[in-house]
């Protein structure tokens, strides 16, 4: 609570001025104050079986519902009066209840392996047969994402009209700068494919390259996959 | 619960009346949720467990409460690291790291988007101060560090003087505190 008001005198005398069409002003104006707020907070105690929880719910074999569903049958298979049918009634409610949530934990699982696993970038490489690339270092916004040593096995495949997969990960689904460094056998620099790319939200977005020749940048063939 | 967002309809024309903000005619003004899928497969992107802990408008807010631009800020605790985007017009204008960090709770998942918000924080004392020339400056949407809960901070600004701040429940839209400075 002291921390709280401290808090407040604190961004009182900071202020909030703020530009227009600043990212986070309020946050940064107040950066400090506000991450030593976050670090006074009570710390939240969780299982230690808190994290793999979702990945131990299966519906399928759910033994429960089958015991439930078996009783639900049971009582009406029995009833002989109102008061059976109510209780029939009863239990059946429950076990629709029971279904719908199990329904709607299996949506947001759903939802989170989709978000997970589908905004992604896939980058390929095809060269000229006598090319020999030795190595491929794939580049987003600056930093190096993946480093490659050719083994002779993929340039064999390189040579015989093979595709190398360079790079496939999930990326942010904004614009970023992609550069493809190979180098060639002989080649004192590397090859250079600098272009743009805008992964689309949930869909495997392909970057497809052609290195022709040493010391030119790659043709560009540009695919998506799956989405909505 | 979420009664106490519904009074507000008429309420609603007297806030445009007040409305003083500028906002870019290019880009259409939109609530804080509309960009929150957008963000949020990009920090899937980032970190398998980041959560989102902080959000505010990176642009103009008009007296509706809407932006069009919405800053998302989000925290791993696997990484022990902070990241952010910016979302105008359904597309991300900024990835942003930041260079110190702090373990941030989640935000609530059920809170009341900013429309909502602004209405209840006009009547819970942003129209009174701020008159005919006052205007609402910034809504920030944040977890434990205003109260023990998710929780809008909604600034207004009149003129050179003290902004208001007033902190509204981020479900039910209930005053919790206000303050100037």
């Amino acid at each position: 609570m002291r921390l709280r008001l401290a808090l407040l005198i604190a961004m009182a005398c900071a202020g909030v001025a703020r530009a227009d069409d600043a990212h986070l002003p309020f946050f940064n104006a107040n950066r400090d104050w506000v991450l030593r707020a976050y670090e006074a907070l009570p710390r939240p105690t969780t299982a230690s079986n808190t994290a793999a929880r979702a990945w131990s719910f299966d519906p399928f074999a759910d033994s429960t519902a089958v015991a439930r569903l078996a009783a639900v049958r049971a009582s009406l298979d029995s009833a002989v009066t109102l008061s059976d049918l109510g209780t029939f009634r009863s239990a059946l409610d429950s076990l629709l209840a029971s279904a719908v949530a199990a329904g709607t934990r299996l949506d947001e699982l759903d939802m989170r392996f989709a978000a997970h696993l589908r905004t992604a970038l896939e980058v390929t490489l095809a060269t000229k047969k006598d090319l020999g690339i030795e190595r491929v270092e794939t580049w987003l916004d600056g930093i190096c994402v993946h480093a490659h040593d050719v083994t002779e096995t993929e340039r064999a495949a390189l040579a015989a009209g093979g595709v190398l997969e360079v790079l496939r990960r999930v990326v942010e689904p904004r614009t970023q700068a992609l550069e493809v460094r190979a180098w060639t056998r002989g080649a004192a620099a590397p090859t250079c494919t600098a272009l743009s790319v805008e992964p689309v939200r949930n869909v495997l977005s392909v970057c497809h390259l052609d290195l022709d020749k040493a010391g030119q940048p790659a043709r560009l063939v540009r695919a998506t996959l799956g989405g909505q | 619960m979420r009664t106490g967002w519904g009074v507000l309809g008429a309420a609603a024309a007297v806030v445009t009346a007040l409305a003083v903000a500028n906002v870019d005619a290019d880009d259409a003004a939109v609530g804080a949720r509309a960009g929150m899928d957008l963000a949020a497969t990009a920090a899937d992107a980032w970190a398998d467990d980041a959560r989102l802990v902080w959000l505010e408008n990176d642009a103009v807010i008009d007296a509706n409460g809407q932006s069009p631009a919405w800053g998302y800020l989000y925290y791993s605790a696997e990484k022990h690291a902070m990241r952010s985007w910016s979302v105008r017009d359904g597309r991300i204008t900024t990835g942003q790291d930041h260079t110190v960090s702090a373990e941030a709770p989640a935000l609530a998942l059920d809170w009341a988007d900013s429309d909502r918000a602004a209405a209840r924080a006009w009547d819970g004392g942003g129209r009174e101060f701020c008159g005919e020339t006052g205007r609402l400056e910034s809504l920030v949407l944040v977890h434990g560090i205003f109260a023990p809960r998710s929780t809008w901070v909604a600034v207004f600004a009149a003129g050179e003087g003290p902004r208001l701040h007033v902190v509204l429940d981020a479900d039910d839209g209930d005053v919790v505190k206000r303050w100037r400075g």
